[in-house]
């Protein structure tokens, strides 16, 4: 009985420090929210203004401005076209790397695909800001979609080999038996099996791109901007738009909760790189 | 599919090893496949790194956009760059605390979620490490706002006065932690819990049969299970750490002085605000090699574990 009384009472001071918790991780997300929507003169007074009427005036300055725009135009293609490209460039070989039985190669060559996601970024970045500057492409997307490629295809090389993993071998011998050839067995039996591995692999991908802010600051500046470049480049201003910021940043977070929300089964794997399932 | 899974079931799996011919395809095949992938990467990853090499041997002259041959010589500088060590120092304390911060909270909000009804919600507590950097950077400045942020306004009811947290040259580092802490605890937090998950339910019973204390249980069987998942969280926290910018850029620039100038800034400072591109690089190289050392260190404990 004692025991019993003592794991409740822990029970109940467990769940208290859990949602004290809770409000500190959940504090941030409601404040950028609540300073979207108010007037910038309430955005920074003491005491706080808890209750006022919303606006959406910050959004419709923000969508009116052609600076947002061009950002959110730009960050959705350097999201998308990097991301696809490394999927397609990245399925074969992930695919041969999962089924050879070439050891030297498949562990060595997996080896060193992983390594490259795990160099400093500033060490790719600063050969690149040279050739780019050299070939005239600074603050143009082909230079942030050409550098997101070199992070997008490590990543998707090394989630999707893990997905092709988990197909069993029997798939191969079974395929053959229907009488499929070598390259339908991958395109016709093998993509269409990890299809939802391909899925969580681009958003990972678009995750990165997405959110990109050293490649992105660095290598652009007016014409090829992303939004966290245009966020930093609204909080460089002498007297900081809270309002305008916050509904840029909401506006940023948006995308990043939609994917966390499809893949959140294998957020873990993703994360990782499928080093933890 | 269909006729795929009808198969599937005919062919017992002794036969994986043994029939080589109806099992496997021809290993030419796969090294092609492989092939295609080399040929595309190579070029986009291992030509600028061959350039990277060149550059941190070389000198970077503006006008001329072209990198000269200076046999070393930006590692003598290097030595004799006081800010380099200083950065260094900062760099130690910021990645260490900071490392130190999230696996604390996160291993204790795992341990914590797994009794209580809690974690039915576990997701939400993920939300901040979803957050772009620059928008957790607006919301923070915002929150650590000295004369008018909310941070100063709560803790006015717990007494204590009113900080300049960022702008302050010793609260600057560890305002980045919270905020650093705030937004990464939840990644050890979720790798931890699907470690967790691992652990058999039946070790747990069978200890407390036995008499193992709570504390006993936690030392023996949690903590020696659960490290390979503590070495693999604490491998990717410490090198996306090592290589923390945004955070800094855009709360603090390096400063209040030098107060958050750690060593990765201080490149990108370098490279690209004063155009030392060949001293940039030389420095990333030495960031590089202590990447490489750290990460082999700690990957070597991770198979030794697993043995």
């Amino acid at each position: 009985m004692q025991r019993n009384s003592y794991k409740k009472i822990s029970t109940i001071l467990f769940t208290v420090l859990g949602v004290i918790l809770l409000l500190f991780a959940l504090f941030p997300v409601y404040w950028l929210v609540q300073l979207s929507l108010k007037i910038p003169r309430e955005a920074l007074v003491m005491p706080p203004k808890w209750f006022f009427i919303p606006i959406v005036d910050n959004y419709v300055a923000l969508v009116r401005s052609g600076n947002f725009t061009r950002a959110l135009l730009n960050s959705l293609i350097v999201m998308a076209v990097p991301s696809f490209l490394s999927l397609v460039a990245s399925l074969p070989m992930a695919y041969g790397l999962s089924k050879t039985s070439a050891r030297v190669v498949r562990d060595n060559l997996s080896f060193w695909v992983l390594s490259l996601r795990m160099l400093p970024p500033i060490v790719v970045l600063i050969p690149f800001y040279v050739m780019f500057t050299r070939a005239g492409l600074m603050d143009t997307v082909w230079a942030l979609i050409i550098i997101y490629l070199t992070v997008d295809m490590p990543i998707a090389v090394w989630l999707l080999k893990g997905f092709f993993d988990d197909v069993p071998y029997e798939t191969i011998a079974a395929a053959k038996i229907d009488g499929y050839s070598e390259w339908e067995i991958f395109y016709k039996i093998h993509v269409p099996i990890i299809k939802s591995g391909i899925v969580v692999t681009g958003m990972m991908c678009a995750i990165f791109n997405w959110a990109e802010f050293l490649f992105a600051m660095t290598l652009t500046d007016h014409k090829a901007l992303t939004i966290p470049v245009a966020i930093f480049q609204y909080m460089s201003f002498g007297r900081i738009n809270w309002g305008l910021l916050a509904s840029a940043g909401v506006l940023g977070i948006v995308p990043m909760l939609i994917f966390m929300i499809v893949i959140r089964k294998h957020l873990v794997r993703g994360m990782t790189l499928g080093v933890a399932k | 599919m269909e006729n795929t899974q009808i198969s599937l079931r005919v062919l017992p799996c002794e036969h994986r090893e043994k029939d080589v011919s109806m099992t496997k395809i021809k290993r030419e095949t796969y090294l092609w496949y492989i092939l295609s992938g080399v040929i595309i990467l190579a070029p986009v990853v291992g030509y600028p790194l061959v350039e990277f090499f060149r550059l941190s041997f070389s000198k970077w002259v503006l006008e001329e956009s072209t990198a000269y041959f200076n046999s070393g010589r930006n590692f003598l500088e290097i030595f004799r760059d006081p800010l380099v060590w200083n950065s260094l120092k900062l760099t130690a304390i910021f990645t260490g605390l900071a490392l130190l911060c999230e696996h604390v909270l996160g291993f204790g909000l795992a341990l914590l979620l797994k009794r209580t009804s809690l974690s039915k919600i576990l997701p939400l507590y993920a939300i901040p490490m979803f957050f772009p950097p620059l928008a957790a950077v607006v919301v923070w400045l915002n929150m650590f706002n000295p004369q008018f942020g909310v941070v100063n306004y709560l803790l006015t009811f717990f007494g204590i006065s009113p900080q300049a947290w960022v702008f302050s040259f010793k609260l600057a580092i560890p305002s980045l932690i919270i905020v650093d802490a705030w937004q990464w605890a939840p990644f050890p937090m979720l790798i931890f819990t699907a470690g967790l998950t691992t652990i058999p339910q039946r070790v747990y019973e069978a200890a407390r049969i036995n008499g193992a204390s709570s504390w006993y249980i936690f030392r023996r069987i949690t903590l020696p299970l659960i490290k390979p998942f503590l070495l693999i969280s604490i491998l990717y926290r410490l090198i996306y750490l090592l290589t923390t910018f945004d955070l800094i850029a855009a709360m603090t620039e390096g400063g209040p002085g030098d107060a958050t100038l750690t060593i990765y800034y201080l490149i990108w400072r370098n490279t690209f605000q004063f155009v030392k591109v060949g001293y940039g690089a030389s420095i990333s190289l030495l960031v590089l090699i202590a990447t490489i050392v750290i990460c082999t260190v700690l990957i070597n404990a991770t198979k030794s574990k697993e043995a």
